[in-house]
This record gives structure tokens, C-alpha cells and sequence, in this order.
């Protein structure tokens, strides 16, 4: 069976515990750049980022079958995704670990692009956002999740996802204003 | 340009292809034999809990058991 790339998650996922490679690799594409974009904001660091993607696909194709039909795939993958970067965050706090970056991301990373301040501007921006309302941003404006799938993803309410996400954006409005000249509102 | 838009542009960049990685991860894995043991009930923690409190508590565990046709 092939996957079509309008496919919903929910038929890939259910073609995909039948036994259907083409279903996994369409599912696996279609969940890489989001889940990069929402770890690598979380985590600050790519290869971070990489290896919790592949640890979130390992550990979904283990508890396959345990999944319950009526629920969000996609709600799945970032919950699973979520816990992975989370016990990441506080192994790096209780060892002091440093993320991996110079020498490992200059050998794996994309060659430098014209928007280098831009993006450091962004990724400062992100990291001073408490905690939570960075996650909530992270999940809703870079991986795109529906307010629901993001309550159901971090174990909120949608009213407090709501108000995270308000907050979250006022401050990141107020640091990344002047990068977007009369946007600052928008 | 709006911040929603600044913030997605920052946050785009090439994706490295991870699915060969998956793929080789996941051949590993399911190679790999998992031995699951049981969950234990509360049936068998209950006995357990009082096979050690008999130990602590009994001054003669042995003669006690005898006594009471366990061994």
C-alpha cells in the first residue's frame, strides 16, 4: 500500500502498525520539521533536537499498539516528543551537561544563512520566555498544533494554553518588535 | 512583515534527512530480544511484606515455621 501525502495521520498510523513502511516514512516525513522546529526551541540545540526525534520514533514504533483509536496521533508524537526533551533538560540540569554544540554542529549543521542575527535574535528571545509559555509557543506558532492538541500535549487546560500563549507572545512581541517594522502588532 | 512571521522564518532551516537513521535504529531494535517479567499483584506484595515482617519479628523463624507446619 502507498501513502498519499493527503493521508490523515490517523490512516497512516493504522497502515503503518499493519506492517506498511511507505505509511511509516510518510508519517515520520510529515512529523520531522515540526517536531525539529518545537526541539530545537526547547532544547537549543539541533543535535539535541535530532536525537529526541529519533528516540520519539523509536518509541512510538515500541508502543504501537497500545495506541487508542479516537485519540490525536499528532497529540501522541508531541507528548511522547515532550517527555523525551523534558527528562533531556533535566539530565542536563542535575549533571550540569552543556548542550552539544561547536565542534559536533559545526560538522552536522547547515552552512551559516544571511538571517544568522535574526535567528540568535529569535532563539534569545525564546529562551528568556518562562518555561511553560515557551513550550506553548513553541508547539503552536512553530509546530503548528491546534490549541487542543497543545492542551493535550502539555496536560493543560485549552483556557490555560490560552493565556500562555497571550502572554508568551506579548513578551516575545516585545523583545522581536523592531525586527518587524510596523508588525509589532500583528 | 509581521513577529509571527520573523519568528517562522528564524525558526526554518534545511532538515537533515533522519529517516535512514530511524530505519537502522529500528532494524537494531527489533532484533533485540525484550524480557518483560510480570507486574507483581497486590496479592503477592502482600506476601511478601509479611514473609519479611515474620522474619524481623519471629525471634526463631525456622522453629516457628516448624511449628506451624510450613517446613
Amino acid at each position: 500500500m502507498g501513502a498519499t501525502p493527503g493521508e490523515s495521520d490517523e490512516r497512516l498510523f493504522a497502515a503503518y502498525v499493519a506492517g506498511d513502511v511507505a505509511s511509516h516514512e510518510a508519517l515520520f516525513r510529515r512529523y520531522q520539521e515540526p517536531l525539529q522546529r518545537y526541539l530545537e526551541r526547547m532544547l537549543g540545540d539541533r543535535a539535541a533536537a535530532e536525537d529526541v526525534i529519533i528516540e520519539t520514533f523509536l518509541r512510538l514504533h515500541r508502543h504501537r499498539h497500545r495506541f487508542r483509536a479516537g485519540t490525536s496521533v499528532r497529540a501522541w508524537i508531541f507528548t511522547i516528543s515532550r517527555n523525551l526533551a523534558r527528562n533531556r533538560l533535566r539530565a542536563q540540569r542535575l549533571w550540569g551537561w552543556l548542550p552539544l554544540t561547536s565542534a559536533d554542529a559545526a560538522t552536522t549543521a547547515p552552512p551559516p544563512e544571511p538571517q544568522g542575527e535574526v535567528r540568535e535574535r529569535v532563539a534569545a528571545a525564546f529562551a528568556a520566555l518562562p518555561a511553560a509559555q515557551r513550550e506553548v509557543c513553541a508547539l503552536r506558532l512553530l509546530a503548528e498544533l491546534s490549541l487542543e492538541d497543545v492542551a493535550v500535549t502539555t496536560g493543560a487546560s485549552v483556557g490555560t494554553v490560552k493565556s500562555r500563549l497571550f502572554y508568551g507572545l506579548r513578551r516575545l512581541r516585545a523583545h522581536l518588535g523592531d525586527l518587524a517594522p510596523g508588525g509589532a502588532r500583528r | 512583515m509581521s513577529v509571527l512571521d520573523t519568528i517562522r522564518r528564524a525558526s526554518d532551516g534545511p532538515v537533515r534527512d533522519l529517516w535512514p537513521w530511524l530505519r537502522e535504529r529500528l532494524e537494531e531494535a527489533d532484533g533485540r530480544v525484550e524480557i518483560r517479567l510480570p507486574a507483581i499483584t497486590w496479592q503477592e506484595t502482600t506476601a511478601m511484606a509479611a514473609a519479611a515482617a515474620m522474619l524481623i519479628v519471629v525471634p526463631e523463624p525456622a522453629r516457628f515455621l516448624a511449628a506451624c507446619g510450613l517446613l
